[in-house]
């Protein structure tokens, strides 16, 4: 590294005089890079000329840092041997092997004209669901699809409750296709968590405090409470295939074949169609793959002709990018 | 709108003409949203206060006169269910405290003891912490809650350990002002700190060209690059805790500050050389000793107390007498 002079060094020093300091929130969002450009040149253009401010960033950062980091212990280690890598990597051709295979006979599964609940599932696709490849269809095991909730005929309307004989509940799978964590999940009756919080409890896991989002299955959209040990499919529409799905808050996107694009500011409790276009006829007909939102406003989709649309009012207007 | 009770917020006044929210105007519908994302209801907080507060935060954000889209940046960065969890504890709601205490205790206490490197230090910070946030003073007398200071930019525990890490600085400042005047030597004479004692030396030779062609430079310099500077010269932090703060990789930070240091060198000879000066004197005085420099004592003085703080919790690294050159 080049040396500085010290006659800079000691310049900077005697510029070091800054009197109006950011507050504490605005040097903890400059920690946690959460601070918006315009605000963040301005920390930046203080703590450039501010030792005090920088020494509270870096310790903050430091602390920040500590207590990010997973705990681990380390007992010393030891270079493998040979012997230990050739088993390894028997294991793990073997594993490659049996993986495989899963992934062959699932599909098959999958595409067998007619046997029980599987077939209920895709049938009830529209073609252009059914005319895609079978590994978009059926890409999640059997038990999944067995379980699922009975379909309603309520394209667009509210969400019933799901009472405990209704709710199909999943295990947790394989197949995570999308998986999100949004806020906690609210009693709409009370407003009020309907997670009990003790001091035990608490700092909250996504398992006691998040609802997560996936889409499963023949394209459904499943949501879990428990941090994702049980699953239960979430009706938005009984003849519509779901590919993505997002949340920022207690606001749900998904997003499906023939440009089907759904919202519910409620986490989930209530949907409604949203078009890309103001003109339904011009509708896009191609598949929603991707829905993505930074906040509350901004969002984009992507179809898969990689056509992408984007949104700064939360989806009210949308525009071609 | 009638003001919750159990809140203890100042409710806007209902009475006479409604007030005017500024800073909101136009942004109604994302206020709205906000105050539904944020459970502030579940806080006791009614959504004319929820507006209150948002105004209060754009009002020390924004200008009076800046444009909407800036104010509905802000408004999409806040941590809004953070803040209207802190703003409900600082009205005295309990269930807000019974949510923070829930959540924060523990790592609060965590946070405090790893920022003072011991438990006990950390325990008094994160209890003197603690009456703060209450809006209790040490003799018991009730004051405004710290919680009220948080404005929802950042996450409420990035906040509160923020808070912590200023407390732990000011306390290793009054302890070591008290160490520095209790601590004389053998004849009694008070031991003066070294940097105050360089400081207090009249300048010899100092040469205006110098101090004035090398302020331009750093004038001029982008403030990241100063900040990166500042930060791996001045305050010797280490490109890995860079790296961390500005979320670069070290080998750009690395880089770009050998890319800053010889663009300034070159500024700073290229404006000698204009002022008059011959290269061999440049050389020379690039290599001048900063005694010999125009000295702000104020300046140093001020730096001095600053780097107290940062020595003692760094005194370990400083002892390691980096070679660092400047």
């Amino acid at each position: 590294m080049t040396d500085l002079p010290k006659v800079i060094e000691q310049r900077m020093r005697l510029t070091d005089a800054a009197e109006k300091h950011p507050d504490s929130s605005s040097l903890t969002a400059f920690v946690e890079r959460a601070l918006p450009p315009r605000m963040r040149v301005d920390v930046i253009d203080h703590l450039s000329t501010c030792s005090a401010c920088r020494l509270v960033v870096a310790l903050a950062n430091s602390s920040a840092s500590r207590d990010e980091a997973p705990s681990q212990v380390v007992y010393g280690w030891r270079p493998l041997r040979w012997g230990v890598l050739q088993w390894a990597s028997g294991v793990a051709a073997a594993a490659v092997v049996a993986g495989s295979l899963f992934v062959v006979r699932t599909n098959w599964v999958a595409q067998r004209p007619a046997s029980g609940n599987v077939i209920t599932a895709t049938s009830t696709t529209p073609a252009s669901a059914t005319a895609q490849p079978a590994s978009q269809v059926a890409d999640a095991p059997a038990t999944m699809a067995e379980v699922r909730a009975p379909r309603s005929s309520n394209r667009g309307k509210t969400r019933q409750q799901p009472t405990p004989d209704d709710r199909s509940m999943l295990e947790t799978g394989t197949n995570v296709e999308q998986m999100m964590q949004v806020g906690r999940r609210l009693n709409p009756e009370t407003a009020v968590p309907i997670i009990p919080v003790t001091p035990n409890d608490l700092p909250a896991s996504p398992a006691n405090s998040a609802v997560l989002w996936r889409i499963a299955g023949p394209g459904l959209v499943y949501e879990s409470f428990d941090g994702g040990h049980r699953w239960q499919s979430v009706m938005i529409h009984d003849n519509l295939v779901f590919r993505c799905v997002t949340s920022i808050g207690s606001t749900v996107w998904a997003g499906g074949d023939a440009g089907a694009l759904y919202k519910s500011d409620d986490n989930g409790q209530h949907w409604s169609a949203v078009s890309l276009f103001g003109d339904a006829q011009a509708l896009p007909t191609d598949n929603i793959v991707t829905v993505e939102f930074t906040d509350l406003e901004h969002g984009k989709v992507t179809t898969g002709l990689g056509r992408e649309m984007v949104t700064s009012d939360g989806g009210q207007t949308w525009r071609a990018q | 709108m009638v003001a919750d009770n159990q809140s203890g917020l100042e409710a806007p006044d209902q009475s006479g003409p409604p007030q005017e929210i500024p800073f909101l105007v136009g942004l109604e519908d994302l206020v709205a949203k906000l105050y539904e994302t944020s459970e502030a209801s579940v806080y006791g907080i009614t959504s004319a206060e929820f507006s209150h507060i948002l105004n209060g935060v754009l009002h020390k954000y924004c200008e009076a006169n800046g444009e909407k889209k800036d104010r509905r940046e802000v408004l999409l960065s806040l941590k809004i269910g953070d803040l209207a969890l802190a703003r409900g504890c600082a009205a005295g709601n309990e269930h807000a405290w019974e949510i923070l205490l829930a959540k924060y205790r523990g790592p609060l206490y965590e946070m405090a003891g790893g920022i003072a490197r011991d438990d006990v230090l950390g325990k008094e910070l994160a209890d003197s912490l603690y009456g703060d946030l209450y809006g209790i003073t040490a003799r018991g007398e009730k004051a405004h809650s710290k919680l009220n200071s948080y404005t929802g930019i950042g996450s409420l525990a990035g906040w509160l350990r923020t808070v912590l890490v200023q407390a732990f600085i000011d306390r290793q400042r009054v302890s070591q002002r008290l160490s520095s005047l209790d601590e004389e030597d053998e004849e009694g004479e008070r031991r003066i700190p070294e940097v105050v004692q360089q400081a207090t030396e009249l300048p010899t030779a100092p040469d205006p060209r110098l101090g004035e062609v090398v302020d331009t430079a750093l004038a001029t310099m982008d403030s990241e690059d100063r900040f990166l500077v500042a930060s791996y010269f001045l305050d010797r932090r280490t490109l890995t805790e860079l790296k961390d703060i500005l979320n670069v990789h070290e080998s750009t930070i690395s880089r770009r500050l050998e890319k800053i240091t010889q663009k300034l060198r070159k500024t700073v000879r290229i404006g000698l050389l204009k002022k008059g000066m011959s290269p061999a004197e440049v050389e020379e005085a690039l290599q001048t000793d900063v005694r010999d420099l125009d000295l702000d004592v104020r300046g140093r003085l001020k730096e001095s107390s600053q780097k107290g703080a940062a020595e003692s919790f760094f005194g370990q690294r400083a002892s390691t007498n980096r070679t660092r050159k400047l």
